[in-house]
């Protein structure tokens, strides 16, 4: 069990602050790293060391492994955090931490790896006898192998990039006339977007609900759920509202879930953090869609209802801590929801707006946690996500947590830029979304 | 000096063409910067405390977030990686530069390690060294100036 | 605005404890400054991946990148070097450069099968005492010529050193003889040898068998020649031209007949062997 001194967070903006944070109050050093672009930054001031790497790309900068690594090495740092998005998916980063020494505050390299072949998690999902959505064997090979598989699970299907992500190489085929020219079209975004052309087919779900569950591992084999996370409210796959517990699914559904997500995690002898995403069909079938290793934007909904702080816990993980809490403790209490607030035009198809902070006004009171990385007089860096701040409430029930939620957007006062909180504001009044009957179809559906 | 010399000062320097005053007494450091950007003065003032001053300085010592605009023929070296400075090609060896020393284009200034890695960062011109902002092993970040060269002819 | 911003930088690196980094962890290229971490190096076959610069490739490394896996059968791998002439500090030097680069002398030699076709392939290591050519060097390298005329295969040396090993005097220069002989006689049978030059190829080996090819091969940007650039200014007392001995000038004046980059090289020695193949 080691004890961490220093840990540098290897990101920015609002997961970097709440990293930071954690950290402090674990009394450990943080080494904060920033691009040019970020010199004026929340995250890189609250740090005990803030080192520039590079200009505003993040490319030059959050990407650039070999700065990054510099600053580790050069500050002698124990531990990295990835945060989310960036190098925290980076199986190479990750190994080249474990080269230098240096704990990577995440899973081993081979579980990022593995997970982040879309095929092979399916594959090891399979074999481990997780629920998976009807479709190939593993990489189609030939249009021979796609007709087969396509008749055999019915149209409509989805073509699937395996090193995919974000959308790209994907393509839903409804007649078998259009299969060989989709699986073309995706092959080639793919080669484009993640140099490698690899696809399978799944059945395509028209109308599903994207159900996920949170996981916590220790490195001595110890594995828990926090149950589950309800993230059907997207906007063109970006989420938007993500709710803990998801008000859809049954307990004995929850069970089953949990269940499976733990046995998926155990597949892979995962560690750390993690979210297990599943795809819930109209007949209450679930299926495994892909696992994030990684700590998710949405993290604060599940801590706020089972009290657990995610980001302590993988700290805590890392340096070889067992884990503290059994299965049977995780209790959940009351329902918890979070809006992510983006500079976003929403009278212009919601582009990203930029400009400077005016006049900022976080809502507060019982049972309202606002994370940001935003203050008065703040100029938004063009290069990076559109992401604000994130609004959490937690009530006894959804309904008051819904109350809270539109009491605490009404006080919300970000000027200078656009944001998404009229949409937001129109979501959490719609009969449907109190009624909890919406799917992934639904925020697009309403803004037409 | 008081509040309100202080605040007399702000206002003068406000309505003047004066972009950053710098004041030390003894134990009382005061630093006005005009961020012409946003027309508003940014006034951070230090109580340098008696132990704080027998520290020693990093060389060349500039007061924080001074934004020094270099003159048009001084060209300042920056460092294009996160890394160790070394102004020596080995420890007992003497500095490649020292302040007032003549450089060519393309000489040798100093040497940045990262990660075992030794890069030799040349001088962009030919010139003079005026001024070296680090100190020898001192840690340098992306971006961050080196050495002021002076350029001659 | 904060009290946090505006903090005073400029620290020691001597206040942190710095991690240990593995060596060649990350390599600095030559020719564009740029690091290349080191797998990404070796799944490019050790060639820059910004801008293409060779590295130098160690002997076992260039023969696997050369012939089809697990085909090559190394002979005269126990050979070594005896200090002949009792230079002093021989015997050391070559236990320190034995090793610091793993292996015995600084030529690597066997049978292999490029596309199926059987030859007999030599690869020299400049990571060895500089790649200089000594009594072993010049004996494994001839008994190679011997075992490809005894079989009737085709030979193929890749060339790297930084000239005759000065330890052993006039025995490394009498290697000169001894190997170019040897090839003489390879080629009074019609057998094809190919030699590629790699980065540098100078000196007693330059001046003897890796000019004597059928066909001379070389990689982008290795330095081929003789005497050192200095040394041929002082004597001609003239500014040397652009690019002076590189590869490329030679091509260009006609003593290497094509560059072939390292990604490329195994298809071109096949399609040469096709060509003189006969069978």
């Amino acid at each position: 069990m080691t004890h961490f001194n220093r840990v540098l967070i290897a990101n920015r903006g609002e997961i970097a602050v709440r990293i930071i944070r954690a950290c402090k109050e674990m009394n450990i050093e943080t080494v904060a790293v920033y691009s040019t672009a970020d010199k004026d930054s929340l995250h890189a001031a609250l740090a005990d060391y803030a080192i520039c790497i590079g200009t505003g790309s993040p490319k030059d900068s959050y990407l650039n492994l070999e700065r990054i690594m510099s600053t580790a090495v050069t500050l002698g740092v124990d531990a990295i955090h990835p945060g989310y998005g960036f190098l925290s998916e980076n199986s190479r980063f990750a190994k080249m931490c474990e080269e230098c020494g240096i704990i990577f505050i995440g899973p081993d390299s081979d579980a990022i790896l593995n997970m982040g072949n879309k095929s092979i998690a399916r594959e090891l999902m399979k074999s481990s006898g997780v629920p998976v959505i009807p479709g190939s064997d593993g990489l189609i090979h030939d249009m021979d192998q796609a007709l087969v598989v396509a008749k055999e699970i019915g149209f409509p299907v989805i073509i699937k990039a395996s090193m995919g992500g974000g959308g790209k190489g994907m393509r839903i085929v409804n007649t078998f006339e259009d299969l060989s020219r989709f699986i073309d079209q995706a092959k080639n975004e793919a080669q484009n977007a993640f140099g490698d052309s690899s696809i399978y087919i799944e059945k395509y779900i028209t109308e599903s609900r994207h159900v996920e569950f949170q996981i916590l591992a220790d490195k001595h084999g110890n594995t828990i759920h926090l149950f589950d996370r309800e993230c059907s409210i997207q906007r063109n796959n970006q989420k938007m509202i993500e709710e803990a517990p998801s008000s859809y699914i049954s307990d004995v559904m929850r069970k089953n879930m949990g269940d499976s997500a733990v046995l998926a995690a155990k597949a892979i002898e995962y560690n750390s953090a993690g979210t297990v995403e599943f795809l819930v069909d109209n007949d209450n079938n679930y299926y495994f869609i892909e696992m994030n290793t990684r700590i998710q934007v949405e993290h604060p909904t599940t801590e706020m209802v089972t009290g657990i702080d995610l980001i302590k816990e993988q700290i805590k993980i890392a340096r070889g801590d067992k884990l503290t809490i059994n299965q049977e403790d995780v209790i959940i209490r009351g329902h918890s929801i979070e809006c992510r607030i983006n500079a976003e035009d929403p009278d212009n198809h919601f582009a990203p707006s930029a400009g400077t902070i005016t006049d900022l006004h976080l809502p507060g009171g019982n049972g309202i946690r606002v994370d940001t990385h935003l203050y008065p007089g703040y100029k938004i860096p063009v290069y990076y996500d559109s992401m604000l701040c994130k609004i959490i409430c937690w009530g006894n029930d959804r309904a008051e947590a819904i109350q809270k939620m539109k009491v605490a957007l009404d006080e919300l006062v970000v000027s200078g830029i656009k944001t998404n909180t009229s949409l937001q504001k129109r979501i959490l009044s719609h009969p449907d979304f109190l009624a909890g009957e919406f799917n992934t179809n639904f925020v697009n559906k309403i803004i037409g | 000096m008081d509040v309100n010399e202080i605040i007399l000062l702000i206002d003068r320097l406000e309505k003047s063409t004066i972009g950053e005053f710098y004041l030390r007494e003894d134990e009382f450091e005061l630093n006005i910067i005009k961020n012409n950007s946003e027309d508003s003065v940014q006034t951070i003032i230090k109580e340098v405390s008696h132990s704080q001053l027998q520290q020693p300085a990093p060389l060349a010592a500039q007061p924080a977030d001074a934004d020094v605009i270099p003159a048009d023929n001084e060209v300042t070296v920056k460092s294009p990686l996160v890394g160790i400075y070394y102004e020596s090609p080995t420890p007992d060896a003497p500095p490649f530069k020292k302040i007032g020393d003549y450089v060519k284009e393309g000489e040798v200034i100093c040497i940045l390690e990262a990660m075992k890695v030794f890069n030799e960062i040349k001088s962009p011109c030919e010139g003079k060294v005026k001024s070296v902002m680090v100190a020898n092993q001192d840690i340098v970040e992306f971006d961050q100036p080196i050495m002021v060269i002076e350029r001659t002819k | 605005m904060f009290k946090f911003f505006g903090k005073q930088k400029n620290f020691s690196s001597s206040q942190f404890k710095q991690k240990e980094v593995p060596d060649k962890l990350y390599n600095k290229c030559e020719s564009c400054s740029e690091m290349v971490y080191y797998q990404d190096l070796e799944q490019n076959k050790h060639v820059c991946p910004k801008c293409g610069h060779h590295f130098p490739l160690k002997a076992y490394a260039r023969i696997e990148l050369t012939v089809d896996f697990g085909t090559f059968r190394e002979f005269n791998k126990l050979m070594k070097t005896k200090n002949v002439l009792e230079f002093p500090g021989y015997v050391d030097k070559l236990e320190k450069a034995a090793k610091q680069s793993g292996i015995k002398e600084a030529v690597i030699t066997g049978y292999g099968d490029i596309h199926g076709k059987r030859c007999v392939v030599c690869a020299m290591d400049s990571s060895f005492m500089m790649g200089s050519m000594g009594s072993i060097v010049g004996e494994k390298i001839t008994r190679a010529v011997e075992k490809s005329m005894k079989h009737r295969l085709p030979l193929v040396i890749y060339c790297a050193s930084g000239g005759a090993r000065m330890q052993e005097g006039i025995v490394s220069l009498m290697q000169m003889a001894k190997v170019s002989a040897a090839l003489k006689k390879h080629s009074e049978m019609g057998l094809l040898y190919v030699c590629v030059l790699t980065h540098p190829t100078t000196g007693g080996v330059t001046a003897s068998f890796a000019m004597l090819g059928d066909i001379i091969l070389a990689e982008p940007g290795a330095l081929i020649g003789f005497a050192g650039p200095r040394v041929i200014k002082q004597t001609i007392r003239q500014e040397l031209p652009e690019g002076f001995q590189s590869a490329e000038f030679l091509q260009d004046h006609g003593f290497v007949d094509k560059v072939v980059s390292r990604n490329d090289m195994r298809k071109t020695l096949h399609r040469i062997l096709k060509i003189h193949g006969g069978e």
